[in-house]
């Protein structure tokens, strides 16, 4: 999202006039306008942080549009990622997607080309205060929609080689993250909090009974998420 | 322990983290009181080590309001602090899928 929000010059020009109002609306275009200059320079700045650069930026925005399309196929069937009401992964997509679908233009034209149902579901996952969830809502782990399985193999392709790679750059105290993304070289500065985050899904996998371990191995066996819990 | 007052919760339109837990806060029916940050109102309140948005201002061990960060603990937190409508789903296999999920979307 940070790529996408820094990359393009009307991304840049929109948030960079946007953002600023958020700490006062009534202030004067003058002090806007250079809060805007000022704000825009220091983001820019920052992109090679989130590991975005003229080599990766094609492989965030091509995991972007595949996101997309397979986001799109599961709502066709599922209201939600979790089944008929929503998990905590619904809300943290849903948060990237305010910012991706409805707001950095160039992210939000190719989110309105190929997947409308998308834009759609951000603007109802806005207010789910009126939904009344059932138990039998949540979907059934043990016949996983396809459409779920094809998100996670797309998880499998990006997220799981930069993590693993993180990680082994903190361990090892390289001074940045190498891996290769889509047979394109990735490089980042590391993490140490993506390093934990890797080590709480690493233990909730570790704390599971014999027989659900069973079940998530063969759910993510051909999505390549195993080797997060290779180690 | 249930605190009977809105949860002050801090942030900014842009920031996808603070539109994540205002989803959660809403479906799940949890009283909340939004304070946009750089406003009047944020700059009373105590800013946490690292300032991420959203900042939770909750009540630490001695009672006094912390700012608190980091979504996904803060919706672990919510659950044991608020029943009912949980983001969690209840069958463990789902629950770490759902986790793998968030952590995707949230990196």
């Amino acid at each position: 999202m940070f790529h996408y929000r820094w990359a393009y010059p009307a991304d840049i020009k929109q948030a960079a006039e946007i953002l600023p109002h958020w700490r006062g609306i009534s202030r004067s275009d003058a002090e806007i306008a250079e809060q805007s200059r000022i704000f825009a320079e220091r983001q820019i700045g920052r992109l090679y942080v989130v590991g975005s650069n003229e080599t990766t930026a094609p492989v965030i925005e091509a995991s972007y549009h595949r996101l997309l399309e397979l986001l799109n196929a599961h709502l066709r069937e599922f209201p939600f990622l979790m089944g008929a009401r929503p998990g905590a992964s619904d809300f943290a997509v849903f948060g990237q997607l305010t910012q991706l679908a409805q707001f950095d233009p160039t992210p939000m034209q190719l989110t309105l080309r190929t997947a409308p149902r998308v834009y759609a579901w951000v603007s109802l996952m806005e207010d789910l205060s009126g939904m009344e969830p059932a138990d039998r809502d949540w979907l059934d782990a043990a016949s996983l929609p396809t459409g779920l399985r094809n998100i996670l193999t797309e998880v499998g392709r990006g997220y799981v080689p930069v993590m693993l790679a993180n990680a082994r750059a903190i361990q090892q105290g390289a001074a940045q993250v190498e891996t290769v993304v889509d047979g394109k070289t990735w490089v980042q500065p590391p993490f140490a909090y993506q390093a934990k985050c890797l080590k709480w899904i690493r233990d909730v996998y570790r704390d599971l009974g014999e027989a659900e371990r069973r079940a998530v191995d063969t759910i993510l066996a051909p999505t390549g998420c195993m080797a997060l819990f290779a180690a | 322990m249930i605190p009977s007052s809105p949860i002050i919760v801090s942030g900014a339109p842009g920031s996808p983290y603070t539109r994540k837990m205002l989803g959660v806060l809403r479906y799940r029916r949890i009283p909340y009181s939004f304070v946009h940050l750089g406003t009047a109102q944020s700059r009373g309140l105590p800013q946490p080590k690292v300032a991420l948005l959203p900042t939770f201002y909750l009540p630490g061990t001695a009672g006094e309001l912390e700012p608190v960060t980091d979504s996904s603990p803060i919706i672990r937190r919510l659950e044991r602090d608020y029943g009912g409508r949980s983001v969690i789903p209840p069958d463990p296999v789902a629950a770490l899928i759902d986790f793998l999920l968030e952590d995707y979307a949230d990196e």
